[in-house]
């Protein structure tokens, strides 16, 4: 069993690259990349963490992994999401949006979280 | 890094692994590029983003191996050439040897009972198994992975086979000796009946284990031979790139 910390990155990961994925087919440096890019570099992959999370998710099934036939080039992988995956998705985002909504309310709820508010206070 | 996953992930998952990564390596280097970084940076960019640490390899590797595999690439990794064979000669052979002297002095009773050629055809099946894998390695040295791995369940099939039929048999045994015992005419020949026919079912017990026992030991041997194998031939081909 892992850690609740560990689980939590797990799981914001495979909804990144899902998300990464809902537009089209690309190949796994281009998950990087964009993801990088469309968060202004809040989250980025390093070390080949990036390659771990495909494999899991291409082995249930969320994920397809299809290989190019590069000709005389060297051969690329194709990662695709499936409609299992964009279930998956669909279930994730509600649950981190279900969970933003519960963290807000409840910081704003206990206004002595807040540091700007406990300072005035 | 490259050789850590080569020596660390079994085939064909290694060579999908590594292909995928480099081609990924250069498409970024190419992309960086691309964005007027120069070389030396967009390589040094490429390999922080892609290049597999110890702790994302390990990950790779549980995802896409079983404990078991685990456990036997581990083993596969502290045998070295020779090694095998001279822990088989020395720990197993005598074992096996004695085993069959043991069997082969109450062959005459054994074949009273008509489990015994069901364990002799898992046996031949386990020895013949062996042979192929024996020519193969040793006479055509083959270097198919995948042609050195076709069989290597059935030996393990063959060999629970073997002990699964060994138990039925020592059971059917007992059921006869029971019957036998009900028909004895005297206390003698009952005390006569019981020690022959438990003898003779002892072994035939002894002789399925002894066949799952040889299954496994020659199962292990080719694997770790296989898995030897695999790691030479990644070794060079990652040292020619």
């Amino acid at each position: 069993m892992l850690p609740p910390e560990t689980q939590l990155i797990r799981s914001l990961n495979e909804v990144l690259i899902l998300a990464a994925l809902q537009p089209g087919p690309k190949h796994g440096y281009q998950i990087a990349v964009d993801i990088e890019e469309l968060s202004d570099g809040y989250f980025s992959f390093t070390h080949g963490t990036l390659y771990p999370i495909l494999h899991q998710l291409e082995k249930e099934g969320l994920i397809d992994g299809e290989w190019e036939s590069g000709g005389s080039r060297r051969r690329r992988k194709n990662y695709v999401i499936t409609s299992a995956g964009r279930s998956c998705l669909r279930e994730r985002v509600a649950g981190w949006w279900e969970l933003h909504d519960s963290l807000s309310a409840f910081v704003v709820a206990s206004a002595a979280i807040r540091p700007d508010v406990a300072a005035n206070q | 890094m490259l050789r850590r996953i080569s020596s660390e992930l079994p085939e064909p998952i290694r060579a999908r692994v590594v292909t995928e990564l480099v081609a990924d390596l250069e498409a970024l280097v190419a992309h960086h590029r691309a964005r007027g970084l120069s070389a030396e940076e967009a390589a040094r960019r490429a390999e922080e983003t892609l290049l597999v640490s110890p702790e994302a390899l390990q990950h790779l590797i549980s995802v896409h191996t079983t404990p078991y595999q685990r456990w036997v690439m581990g083993a596969a990794g502290r045998l070295r050439w020779g090694l095998d064979v001279v822990l088989f000669v020395v720990g197993v052979l005598p074992i096996l040897v004695a085993g069959m002297l043991v069997i082969g002095a109450q062959a005459p009773r054994m074949g009273t009972n008509p489990l015994l050629w069901p364990i002799l055809a898992c046996a031949c099946g386990i020895a013949g198994i062996a042979g192929v894998k024996v020519y193969q390695l040793f006479v055509r040295r083959e270097r198919s992975t995948m042609r050195l791995h076709s069989g290597l369940r059935s030996l393990v099939f063959l060999g629970a086979g073997g002990a699964v039929l060994g138990l039925l048999a020592a059971l059917f045994g007992l059921q006869r000796l029971t019957n036998a015992l009900a028909s004895a005419p005297g206390e003698v020949a009952a005390t006569v009946e019981i020690a022959e026919r438990a003898g003779s079912d002892a072994t035939l017990l002894a002789l399925g284990l002894l066949v799952a026992f040889g299954a496994g030991i020659v199962w292990f041997v080719l694997v770790n031979r296989i898995g030897l194998i695999e790691r030479k031939e990644s070794a060079a081909l990652l040292a020619i790139e």
